[in-house]
């Protein structure tokens, strides 16, 4: 199923991705951020905070924010 | 005044009606903004470049057929067109702008990032009328200094441009050696974004306001000690020991003598050994009356007063030494008689060679 995926680490991705039936939003960010903490972003489905548990669906839109992100 | 104000308490309400309405109205007119920009005149392709290439070849088509002797100077001409021809073909494609239409936002995008901002901030704020859209932070507070909270004003009119946001603290507690510097990323209300420049553009560019407005707040947030306009260690500025105000660590002093911290006003540079002081460890010298350190000053030994080496003679200041030579000058008392004894007169004047004493 396509869901959109943005991810503002960095450069920034926003793009609609292909995910598996019964993603979780754990799974997603195992998935996408591997060597990340989860309390270190805010995430967000549809713009709303989640459970890191909970399944995605068709036409979700997932955000990766990080917390910490440094000025200059 | 804010044509509309949603402030949430903790726990951050859902909107009303009305504000649903306002939202929507500030949605409508962000999303023309967009649509106008997408509208823009698309770049053309090289086609003079590419006629210029298909003339030259044409003449050298005719200078071969007919033999002239010109035949190298219009290949030559060619090679310099079809160069020309790449590099305007290479522009071309840069000016292309294809990703941006995938994310083209809607007012239905936009409005639905409008109320998650309501989830997220303490206060959002709506001024249809000057184009503008603002949240307010929660209080912000780093490593024990208090910023107070900060408003994100994003002015639509200028949402693809290079300065579409400014940061203004609402209770500002700016740092003591630049008020302009109301958070060690923030100067004159503007943000200097570091790591968060790319994401924060490509959030503008593709209508993603919740995002923007999040990727702010995070950076307001964060401290950077690497690359602060003022480091917070600094931000309460040194105090000088003589006048009492604050400047930067940069701009202070500390006395060579006792160690206190000095505003550049204050510090007294030793006129002898180039030393900072302190006015309690400087003087002035009486005589010339510049500034030296307490090594380089003592006092005249007759009448106390602080003088610099280049004032004494002898250790005596040059008031003293004139008292004293006038001391050596005055005649002294001679007494004329006295019981039952003659006493030579004590000479004024020393008896010098070749003179004979004259009992009086």
């Amino acid at each position: 199923m396509k869901i959109l995926f943005i991810n503002n680490d960095g450069g920034g991705f926003a793009d609609h991705i292909d995910v598996a039936e019964g993603t979780t939003v754990q799974a997603l960010f195992e998935q996408r951020l591997k060597s990340a903490r989860p309390e270190d972003y805010l995430i967000r489905v549809n713009r709303q905070p989640v459970s890191p548990d909970q399944v995605l669906a068709e036409g979700d839109r997932v955000s990766f924010t990080p917390t910490k992100i440094e000025g200059a | 005044m804010a044509e509309f104000r949603l402030s949430q308490s903790l726990g951050r309400r859902r909107t009303t009606k009305s504000t649903d309405r306002t939202l929507l109205r500030a949605a409508l007119k962000i999303g023309e903004v967009y649509e106008r920009e997408s509208m823009k005149v698309c770049p053309e392709p090289p086609e003079p470049s590419w006629r210029e290439v298909h003339r030259v070849h044409r003449l050298w088509c005719q200078a071969n057929k007919r033999r002239w002797n010109c035949e190298r100077i219009l290949v030559r001409g060619l090679r310099m067109r079809l160069d020309e021809l790449r590099k305007a073909i290479d522009k071309f494609a840069s000016n292309l702008v294809a990703d941006s239409r995938d994310f083209l936002p809607t007012s239905k995008t936009i409005h639905a990032d409008l109320v998650a901002l309501c989830s997220e901030f303490a206060e959002i704020q709506v001024e249809l009328r000057e184009g503008h859209l603002s949240v307010i932070t929660d209080p912000i507070s780093l490593e024990g200094v208090k910023l107070g909270p900060f408003e994100i004003r994003l002015y639509w009119s200028r949402l693809l441009s290079g300065h579409a946001y400014d940061v203004h603290a609402l209770e500002p507690n700016p740092a003591a050696a630049n008020d302009s510097v109301s958070h060690p990323h923030v100067q004159d209300d503007s943000l200097c974004e570091g790591e968060g420049k790319v994401a924060i553009r490509a959030a503008l560019q593709q209508g993603r306001l919740l995002d923007f407005f999040l990727l702010v707040r995070q950076i307001l947030e964060t401290y950077n000690p690497r690359s602060a306009y003022v480091q917070l260690s600094d931000w309460l500025g040194v105090t000088c020991s003589d006048c009492g105000t604050s400047s930067s660590e940069d701009e202070s002093f500390g006395c060579g003598r006792c160690g206190c911290d000095l505003c550049g006003d204050c510090s007294r540079s030793c006129s002898s050994c180039g030393q900072a002081s302190c006015s309690s460890c400087s003087s002035a010298c009486t005589g010339c009356d510049a500034d030296y350190c307490s090594s380089c000053i003592s006092a005249c030994r007759d009448c106390g007063e602080d003088y610099c080496t280049g004032c004494l003679t002898d250790r005596k200041c040059s008031s003293c030494l004139e008292s004293e030579d006038d001391e050596d000058e005055k005649p002294q008392h001679v007494p004329e008689e006295t019981t039952g004894e003659t006493i030579a007169a004590t000479a004024v004047h020393a008896l010098r060679l070749g003179e004979a004493g004259i009992p009086a």
